[in-house]
């Protein structure tokens, strides 16, 4: 009788643990969430050319994931109540080897922002966008923060990022423009030439 | 070295981005792209609740514009307001890589049947949109791009590869583009008989 009672609660200690175990898992579990974008298109490239803050060739130097808080004060605050527009974001540093315009000087130093990333609670999947490799090279089209210092934006996740590789210039997305070092060396020179007329 | 990899599970492409390694070898720029008319996931009813706050005439009109084109249409869907706290549509005024609009899910709790969402209409990414563009018409302009996110809810993927037009496409007019095109329309439809 002795033994059946606890063979009875060696098993209903066994379940327990079980249920709690899978319990746990459940709530140690990171969200994981998938966004989609309706993301604006350049249709040409002396329209992106236009509306970047910065335009820079950079080495990526690190990269690592964050959740910032992305809202910025506006009209619609009362109406959305007390939602968090907080976000996960992948941030790459870069060493700016070349600027393309007067905004940002060669050799700054520069975080690139890019919505998607994994932290110790979330796994956020921004599907199309890119991901750099530390170690390499590439020029970005940015917009800069006005949240955060030293920051930047990819102007869209597909026209604003091409790879350097092997002494030439290439995107990787699709959309993206033909370009040339001759071609960035040019945006130097206009906005210099009109930095004159001025 | 330029890769594109393509992907249709969204728990693949987890996995693709948590074991990828930087090799420093060869410089890379990854993107991924979900290619094909469909996602692979969409809500799991046709009838699907949607919720959304006073945002005040102009922007109210549009998105219940947008609602009404989809449930006007053939697609047979039909989105219904609710108070509940998922699927809410909300306008928000966040920094960011400019887009103009995102669906975001919870997954893969449900599998591929998606049951809980949220779209986000970024304001002053709109608003701004009126910077460069001389035809900008706002109120079509929310309606687009509210159009386009509840594509998503509806297995709609982003830029289908054909010649016909489709309000899924980044490419389109979105001052004129304000509603399911034909080819939106049928693609829904045939998940939803």
């Amino acid at each position: 009788m002795r033994k059946r009672i606890e063979r009875v609660l060696a098993l209903t200690v066994a379940l327990t643990l079980m249920a709690l175990s899978v319990a746990c898992g459940q709530a140690c579990g990171k969200r994981r969430v998938v966004s989609k974008y309706d993301q604006g298109y350049f249709d040409s490239f002396e329209s992106l050319v236009k509306r970047a803050d910065y335009i820079v060739r950079g080495e990526v130097l690190s990269k690592y994931c964050d959740s910032r808080s992305l809202r910025i004060p506006s009209e619609f605050d009362e109406v959305n109540g007390n939602y968090d527009a907080e976000t996960v974001i992948t941030v790459y540093s870069i060493k700016v080897n070349e600027s393309y315009t007067s905004s940002c000087e060669s050799g700054a130093l520069l975080d690139i922002l890019v919505e998607g990333g994994e932290t110790d609670k979330v796994i956020h999947i921004c599907e199309e966008a890119p991901e750099f490799s530390v170690g390499s090279e590439y020029v970005f089209f940015l917009s800069q923060s006005r949240l955060f210092k030293n920051s930047a934006w990819l102007l869209n996740f597909y026209q604003s990022a091409y790879i350097v590789d092997a002494g030439e210039v290439r995107s990787g997305g699709f959309y993206g423009f033909e370009i040339t070092f001759d071609t960035l060396e040019s945006i130097k020179r206009n906005e210099s030439g009109n930095g004159a007329d001025s | 070295m330029i890769k594109e990899t393509y992907e249709n599970d969204p728990d693949k492409a987890i996995q693709f981005n948590s074991s990828k390694s930087m090799t420093g070898q060869k410089p890379e720029l990854h993107i991924q792209y979900v290619v094909g008319e469909y996602l692979s996931y969409g809500y799991d009813t046709n009838s699907i609740p949607i919720s959304y706050a006073n945002y005040g005439t102009v922007w109210n009109r549009a998105i219940q514009k947008s609602i009404n084109s989809w449930n006007t249409s053939n697609a047979n869907v039909s989105f219904n307001k609710t108070t509940s706290e998922w699927n809410r549509i909300l306008v928000l005024n966040k920094e960011g890589t400019a887009y103009f609009g995102r669906m975001c899910m919870e997954w893969p709790s449900f599998g591929s049947k998606l049951r809980r969402f949220r779209i986000e209409l970024s304001s002053n990414s709109i608003i701004g949109a009126d910077e460069h563009d001389g035809s900008f018409n706002l109120e079509n302009f929310i309606q687009s791009v509210l159009c386009h996110e509840l594509g998503h809810t509806v297995w709609l993927n982003d830029n289908p590869s054909t010649m016909q037009a489709s309000i899924m496409k980044y490419t389109r007019d979105r001052n004129s583009m304000v509603r399911p095109a034909a080819f939106d329309i049928s693609n829904v439809s045939k998940k939803y008989k």
